[in-house]
């Protein structure tokens, strides 16, 4: 039995603009001791997912409207607020973005620790001290013993989120919940934390769930990903085959709207068009429709669940064997993947069904918004001219950004 | 606004048909979806129809009675009963709101101008200027605000223009603070550093920048005063400052008046009483329904 | 055009030139009467220039002064010391209206799309502002203008009447464009453009201002964090840390033989999308923290973390001597004792994590292969 089922998790906030459709049947499935990537952008669903499971959906607004999650065979969604705060900190742990904010700046490191220590377990004062001591060393916080009479604010942003791993790590959980731990964090004191945290939750066989927008950052620290959009799981692969053969054109979308470090000279962006969903629309049809360079017509009206790649009918839905699925009516060819863009002759994109056309705050605004007006512009456009480059300065000689190879 | 309507673009395109929202229109949606803002709406038109059309509906004149018809309680004739003068009571609440609306209105206008003057200078101008006025505005800040109306009205003689010029230095120093503060957040907004990056004049960023957007804890501000403001020209009135004609159908005086007679007609405090309060629970009510609609952090 | 004798004396002035610059912020303490206690040394001395179209990124992590040199050179803030001569006219020693008038050559575009555009403002009178602050044409024709910009970066023109908060948040940055780009600058100081932003979006306006910068020649000073955006969009890049430039080259040899310990240290620590690629690569994790500007170490500011200076046993030299850029190869500038020891390493090596040339590795068939097999990339879509 799998240590977390999350199944057809709906979530909806009702706010005074309207009900917002967060999460919109999302399953999944987590293993003891697996590290699991929730990617997507902000307003995907992955946080609420999140905040779903630990049951800390922001109240009254924020509600589990439909599915269960099921946490070492327990439904969260229907137990006592008084056993999930059991189970919250001790069984399944979580660290923020942001460190200021879930620790208490009243209360030195120590009273929070120990704290936490002992709403959990039967220790003594001296015996919590001591295991908070242990953790902090652990977690590499230089002279800890004499850091513990210390308050949030004296550490840094980096030693503040080692604190919470400390914390969150305090009574072993069987699954830690990190969410965009690291995006308050210069890159470097990033390499740090995600070093630590891939190496103790290795160590101490811990779950992971790590939430992020960056797919840089999955790609070194989990084994398995979940790719989110407007509060869908449009593709769920393991690491290495995500990578290697991402499928759904969101996520094609999203590796080539990123630079790469090492990237090929000159190599382009090829960027989504349009702007992220309205989530206070009901879903029809596939979300990323609106969007997406390869929809059908049959895209705007029916929402393509989770199907596997091969086709085969028995779904491995965790571990290293686990089906490569994404949710598309037209996945896109190997060659397109890699490209960024449908290749196939005489292809264009669906144009919206009649009657749907709306201004700004809609869906096929995005189409007029910048696919008719960026590529009137484009085509309107000479090519780039090479810089007028004042002597004296270096300038690389490069008269042309292209993608010609090496 | 810098961009005054392009007719010609507008209807060029048919798909466009809902015209642009601004915050204000925003704003005042969120309003009238604001179950407790509407009664104080509500509470607030009552006033002020009351005020407005005292004449016509007070069925009988406020200051004129006759002494046989002394201290009766409520009867039909009578809705509130008379006072001791045999003044019919109703008729002198409704008038008492006229005095109310134009002293509160009046002082809260006085004190937002003044104070605003204050705190535009103060956080517009900043340095030695702000040192100066904000000392001036804690030492005004220190002093009670009753005990500051007093002494105004103890020092410049009874009479209504007196009471409301009190009331309103009461207030002064409160708005000095809220648009200093406002303002000198405003100062590092983004926004108003691009402005500055682009060689916009300090006078540009404060009218066309700061100003326009530190008004509205300006206005939520206003709008809660008002109840204060009603509350403190009564008070002024029940401590024996009200207008110099002990006659002039003032709430607060009314109660003054009435007190000797408490136990033979509790009517004359009560009607007077309820009237306050429900103009002021109507302004404040609105000011909190103002708040939460104006309030940015409501949208993105 | 320009002179083509690439060597050492500029005959055509730079477009910007930024001389020993140095921003220090007074720390002052006491209720009554202040003392100045100290300062911030946000920027310490750094010296660049740039050329006319060009992209010079300046990457850095928070609290390196990157921001502060943008602000301090379009005079958001006086500069301490130091010079920043603009087409051959020194700023710092421009009166009020000299200030005004080079300002018309210079814009800035924001981090933040939300906080950046005044939220009383409607989108036009936002890009109209320049325009009616420098009083350029007539007001009718600032309403052509304004349509005009709106719809180079991609927006609807008849959206000019709308308010920020009615757009998306990379609208709102085209926005931001389009302000910047209404008094035809030479150069524009772009801070952190597109961090702010979802990472879908970000590529749109990474494209607008190439696209932008290849028809107006644009010059841009672009400052960021990420290091493989900056490498994306500059064609040199200096590194700053702590209030200094530690190096400065080409892009590409930037990223591919970095000789500074830090740039190399920050190049490993950017996370790479391709689990592939990433369990090659090993990472530099440098010690602690930044120190406090205020209090900057002696010697090398980087010799407290730097892992190089570790390796070579702790040399006296790195604490007790301020090492000055020192320029190694044509247009490779760096501020170390021992930059020759980089050059080579293991370190360097790994730090940009090798894609394997031209298929020479079996690991990687289908992690990004490039499309050159297909000629019918190039840009219409």
């Amino acid at each position: 039995m799998a240590l977390l089922s999350v199944e057809d998790l709906v979530v909806r906030f009702r706010t005074h603009e309207g009900t917002i459709h967060a999460v919109n049947g999302v399953t999944f499935e987590l293993e003891e001791g697996e590290r699991l990537g929730l990617v997507g952008e902000s307003g995907c669903g992955k946080s609420v997912t999140n905040l779903a499971i630990i049951r800390l959906l922001p109240k009254p607004a924020g509600r589990i409207e439909g599915g269960r999650v099921l946490f070492d065979g327990q439904d969260l969604t229907v137990l006592p607020e008084a056993e999930v705060r059991d189970i919250r900190g001790s069984d399944i742990a979580m660290i923020f973005q942001d460190p200021m904010t879930s620790l208490n700046p009243v209360l030195t490191i120590r009273e929070q620790m120990v704290e936490t220590i002992q709403a959990h377990r039967k220790v003594t004062k001296a015996e919590a001290e001591k295991r908070a001591v242990e953790l902090l060393a652990m977690v590499g916080i230089p002279k800890a013993a004499d850091r513990l009479k210390d308050y949030p604010h004296q550490f840094s942003g980096g030693m503040r989120q080692r604190v919470m791993i400390a914390i969150a790590l305090a009574l072993e959980p069987k699954l830690l919940i990190a969410d965009e731990p690291t995006t308050a964090l210069d890159v470097t004191i990033q390499a740090q934390v995600l070093d630590l945290l891939r190496n103790l939750t290795t160590e101490q066989g811990t779950a992971l769930v790590l939430i992020t927008h960056d797919l840089g950052v999955v790609a070194g620290m989990t084994q398995r990903i979940n790719v989110m959009y407007a509060g869908f799981i449009v593709e769920t692969a393991t690491t290495a085959d995500l990578f290697a053969h991402p499928s759904h054109p969101y996520t094609i979308g999203l590796l080539h709207s990123v630079p790469r470090l090492d990237a090929v000279e000159g190599e382009e962006l090829i960027p989504i068009e349009g702007r992220p969903p309205d989530m206070r629309r009901a879903p029809t049809g596939c979300p990323f429709a609106p969007r997406c360079a390869w929809r059908l017509e049959a895209c705007w009206a029916d929402n393509p669940g989770l199907r596997a790649l091969s086709g085969e009918e028995t779904v491995v839905t965790t571990g290293e064997r686990a089906t490569h699925r994404s949710a598309c009516h037209n996945p896109p060819t190997a060659e397109e993947a890699a490209a960024g863009r449908p290749l196939r002759a005489g292809f264009t994109a669906a144009p919206p069904p009649s009657g749907a056309i709306d201004e700004l705050g809609g869906t096929t605004a995005n189409i007029d918004d910048f696919g008719g007006l960026v590529a009137a512009i484009e085509a309107e456009e000479s090519p780039i001219e090479p810089f007028p480059s004042a002597a004296g300065l270096p300038l690389p000689p490069e008269p042309e950004r292209r993608n010609d190879g090496i | 606004m810098a961009a005054p309507a392009i007719p010609a673009g507008r209807s060029a395109r048919p798909a466009e048909a809902r015209a642009s929202r601004g915050l204000w229109s925003d704003a005042f949606r969120r309003l009238l979806r604001n179950g407790p803002a509407l009664v104080g709406l509500f509470l607030i038109a009552l006033f002020v129809l009351t005020a407005a059309l005292a004449p016509v509906i007070a069925p009988y004149p406020p200051l004129a009675g006759s002494l046989a018809d002394r201290l009766q309680p409520p009867t039909a004739e009578h809705w509130m009963g008379t006072d001791m003068q045999g003044r019919d009571e109703f008729s002198r609440v409704i008038f008492g709101a006229q005095v109310s609306l134009v002293a509160g209105v009046v002082s809260v206008v006085m004190g937002v101008t003044i104070g605003g003057l204050i705190g535009a200078l103060a956080g517009g101008i900043g340095g030695k200027v702000d040192a100066v006025l904000m000392r001036v505005v804690d030492v005004m800040l220190s002093i009670p605000g009753i005990l500051l109306a007093i002494g105004i009205v103890a020092w410049l003689d009874r009479g209504l223009p007196q009471i409301m010029f009190a009331v309103a230095m009461v207030n002064v120093p409160i708005f000095a603070r809220i648009l200093r503060g406002s303002l000198l957040s405003l100062r590092e907004a983004d926004y108003v550093t691009a402005s500055r990056s682009v060689g916009a004049s300090r006078g540009r960023l404060l009218a066309r920048h700061m100003l326009p957007n530190s008004l509205t804890p300006l206005i939520v501000a206003a709008t809660l005063a008002l109840a204060t403001a009603i509350i403190d020209v009564a008070g002024l009135g029940f401590l024996g400052l009200g207008p110099p004609d002990p006659r002039t159908p003032e709430w607060g005086t009314m109660l003054t008046d009435s007190t000797k007679f408490l136990r033979q007609a509790p009517w004359l405090i009560i009607f007077p009483g309820v009237a306050i309060v429900i103009t002021a629970i109507g302004f404040n009510l609105l000011g909190d329904g103002l708040r939460e609609s104006l309030d940015p952090r409501m949208k993105r | 055009m320009t002179a083509s004798d690439s060597g050492a004396a500029p005959v055509v002035p730079a477009l910007l030139e930024v001389r020993d610059l140095k921003v220090h912020f007074p720390i002052r303490e006491g209720l009554i009467f202040e003392r100045h206690v100290g300062d911030i040394r946000a920027v310490d001395g750094i010296s660049f220039s740039m050329a006319r179209g060009e992209t010079l990124g300046l990457v850095g992590e928070s609290g390196c002064g990157k921001s502060t040199t943008g602000r301090a050179i379009i005079r958001l803030y006086d500069p301490t010391a130091g010079n920043v001569v603009f087409d051959g006219v020194d700023t710092t020693s421009l009166d009020r209206s000299g200030l005004k008038a080079m300002r018309r050559r210079m814009q800035m575009i924001f981090q933040d799309p939300y906080a950046s555009l005044d939220p009383r403002m409607t989108a036009g009178g936002i890009v109209a502002e320049p325009l009616d602050i420098h009083g350029v044409g007539a007001k009718r024709d600032r309403q052509d203008r304004v349509r005009e910009l709106l719809a180079t970066v991609g927006l609807n023109p008849d959206y000019a009447e709308r308010y920020p908060h009615e757009f998306s948040g990379g609208q709102r940055q085209r926005i931001g464009v389009a302000r910047a780009l209404a008094l035809e600058p030479d150069l524009i100081i772009a801070d952190e453009p597109i961090s702010a932003l979802d990472v879908s979006i970000q590529a749109q306006i990474i494209n607008l201002l190439e696209r932008l910068q290849g028809r107006l020649g644009l010059a841009y000073l672009f400052i960021a964090h990420d290091l493989s955006v900056v490498r994306h969009i500059s064609d040199r890049i200096a590194v700053m840390y702590l209030g200094r430039i530690v190096e400065v080259a080409g892009s590409k040899e930037l990223n591919t033989a970095p000789l500074h310990p830090y740039t190399v240290a920050l190049l490993s620590a950017i996370p790479i999308p391709d689990p592939v690629v990433e369990s090659r690569r090993r990472r530099i994790i440098l010690k602690g923290d930044v120190p406090s500007p205020a209090n900057p170490p002696t010697g090398c500011r980087f010799h407290t973390r730097c892992w190089l200076r570790e390796r070579l046993g702790d040399p006296e030299v790195c604490s007790a001597e301020d090492p000055g850029l020192r320029e190694l190869s044509p247009g490779h500038t760096v501020a170390c004792h021992f930059a020759e020891q980089v050059d080579g390493s293991a370190e360097q090596v790994q730090a940009v994590g090798a894609r394997p040339a031209a298929g020479a590795a079996p690991a990687a068939p289908a992690s990004r292969p490039e499309p050159p097999t297909h000629p019918q990339v190039p840009a219409s879509a």
